[in-house]
């Protein structure tokens, strides 16, 4: 009799485990038109980033009709910063410190990265349901909810307007349910007329004050010296660049990885210690969902970081090793 | 060859219920079960995100959630001991962020900053002690049903040092920042959120 107790329990909780909760593909289905109506859809609105007890409030305007895209976004809180993206590539304006950082886009990266498959491996690594609607800026949305399936990774929350499947609000919540992170538009406007010149920055870089800090990306064909034994379930590696930086007439090549589970991304960058001793070896720390880790390690720099717990961060960055020449 | 198993699965499954297995072929017969019950629900959200993807809207034809949601909801004398199985939350993982949290936040704040700023006096205090993990090759918090909770949590770590970045840290880590997101071959659901980041640390400057 216990036996058939165990069997039912162990049945019981397999169906739990493999039957979806109500909604998923709806869910899946949601986050689809998320995706297809960042492509089409030209608008312009306010937004609250909060994270902990720091929040801050920026303007975008995101123009995509003619097949591109193209954002703009200035913090309007605090010191005036900026951030341009246009056809997979950033532009970070740091007018106070005369400073531009420009992130090209990826080798590897065709845009936009979403196959079906990805939405599929979605529901591997978490439960998607829908909870009910909500108003935000005066829309009216559906929220769909992930749920982890495992301790490695965050929660998240997606507010989608019912209408164009434009997402006006986002959450990362932790295992208690934490709003770690959020993203909420406040005021949106739909449908603006197609204007450049809308999205182009507002500081004139020009000058000899004004640095501009690129990095040039080129394939990372031969990284076996470099290895990664401690897996995260459902992380896949998705990219591998090498990052050349001059800086003072010297190249600094940084190495950089891109783990993921198609949802959040975990990064590795390994470049050569420059100082022989590095405060901070070991340390994780993260800020709002963001959790990062210093190591050093055979004379190199290990940076690993992403939007995962710390644990999570921590447990692939220790698992990093040199192979023996 | 198939049905063939599909029959031997079936007469296991009903020797199960009848309590007629030893408990290794019981175990052998649950996992049949499980993964079969895996394997239908694969093959029905590719189909059904098949049916997004050309825009076909399709009603929700499959009885099965209906009938395992009603199956749910009787009231099986088992529920709760399943339940108790599934995976835990683990309240270590939130209790190590929301420390760690307040030393990175100051960490990056510092980008650019001088490192012999104060940075520990500026650290709210009466946060919680870290919990980490003891074992160096952590024992993951498995998604399995048996797993309960991770082996090895040790409440013992002290807090950490302030951190004061090297100066290549302080140079790099806003590349970084803007790197990450930017490279990140996932669904662009809320790149700009991601985006944000690469500036907003600077606010978080006392």
């Amino acid at each position: 009799m216990k036996l058939l107790l165990l069997g039912l329990a162990l049945i019981w909780s397999a169906v739990v485990a493999a039957e979806p909760p109500a909604g998923q593909n709806e869910g899946l289905q949601w986050l689809q038109r998320v995706t297809a109506a960042v492509q089409k859809l030209n608008y312009s609105g306010t937004f609250v980033y909060r994270n902990g007890a720091h929040s801050e409030t920026s303007r975008i305007v995101h123009l995509a009709g003619d097949g591109r895209q193209s954002e703009k976004l200035e913090v309007l809180d605090g010191s005036p910063r900026e951030v341009i993206r246009s056809n997979g590539e950033v532009r970070c304006y740091l007018p106070e410190k005369h400073l531009v950082i420009v992130e090209q886009r990826s080798v590897h990266r065709s845009f936009p990265a979403l196959l079906p498959m990805s939405l599929a491996r979605l529901a591997e690594n978490y439960q998607v349901r829908l909870e009910g609607g909500e108003r935000v800026a005066g829309f009216d949305s559906r929220i769909v909810r992930l749920e982890p399936r495992d301790a490695w990774r965050y929660g998240h929350r997606f507010w989608i307007d019912t209408a164009s499947g434009l997402l006006l609000k986002a959450e990362i919540f932790d295992a208690q349910g934490q709003a770690l992170e959020s993203m909420a538009f406040t005021e949106l406007r739909l449908g603006l007329p197609m204007d450049r010149a809308a999205v182009e920055p507002s500081f004139a870089v020009g000058g000899k004050d004004w640095q501009v800090r690129s990095a040039r990306l080129r394939d990372l064909r031969d990284d076996a010296q470099w290895l990664f034994r401690a897996e995260l379930p459902g992380f896949h590696r998705r990219a591998s660049m090498r990052r050349s930086t001059g800086k003072h007439g010297e190249e600094v090549d940084t190495l950089h990885w891109v783990f993921s589970d198609d949802l959040v991304a975990l990064s590795v960058f390994i470049s050569p210690l420059r100082q022989p001793a590095s405060a901070g070896d070991g340390e994780v720390g993260s800020m709002g969902a963001l959790s990062v880790m210093k190591r050093v390690l055979d004379g190199h720099e290990v940076v690993v970081m992403g939007d995962v717990p710390p644990e999570s961060v921590r447990h692939f960055a220790t698992g990093i090793a040199v192979r023996s020449k | 060859m198939k049905s063939e198993s599909n029959a031997m699965a079936g007469a296991a499954v009903s020797a199960l219920f009848d309590d007629e297995l030893e408990p290794q072929t019981a175990q052998v017969a649950l996992a049949a079960v499980a993964e079969a019950l895996r394997e239908r629900e694969t093959w029905r959200t590719y189909a059904c995100i098949g049916d997004a993807l050309r825009g076909e809207q399709r009603p929700e034809a499959d009885l099965t959630a209906g009938v395992m949601a009603r199956l749910t909801a009787e009231p099986v004398v088992l529920a709760p001991r399943a339940l108790a199985g599934r995976p835990a939350r683990q309240p270590w993982l939130a209790l190590a962020a929301s420390l760690a949290g307040v030393a990175v936040v100051g960490w990056l704040a510092l980008a650019g900053k001088p490192p012999e700023s104060p940075l520990a006096g500026r650290l709210p205090t009466g946060s919680p002690p870290a919990a980490t993990l003891a074992a160096q090759d952590a024992v993951p918090p498995a998604p399995t049903l048996a797993a309960a909770a991770p082996a090895a949590v040790a409440h013992q770590a002290p807090r950490p040092a302030p951190l004061q970045p090297p100066a290549a840290i302080e140079a790099d880590m806003s590349e970084y920042l803007l790197a990450h997101p930017a490279q990140a071959p996932t669904l662009s659901l809320d790149q700009s959120t991601k985006q944000i980041r690469t500036v907003a640390m600077r606010v978080v400057q006392p």
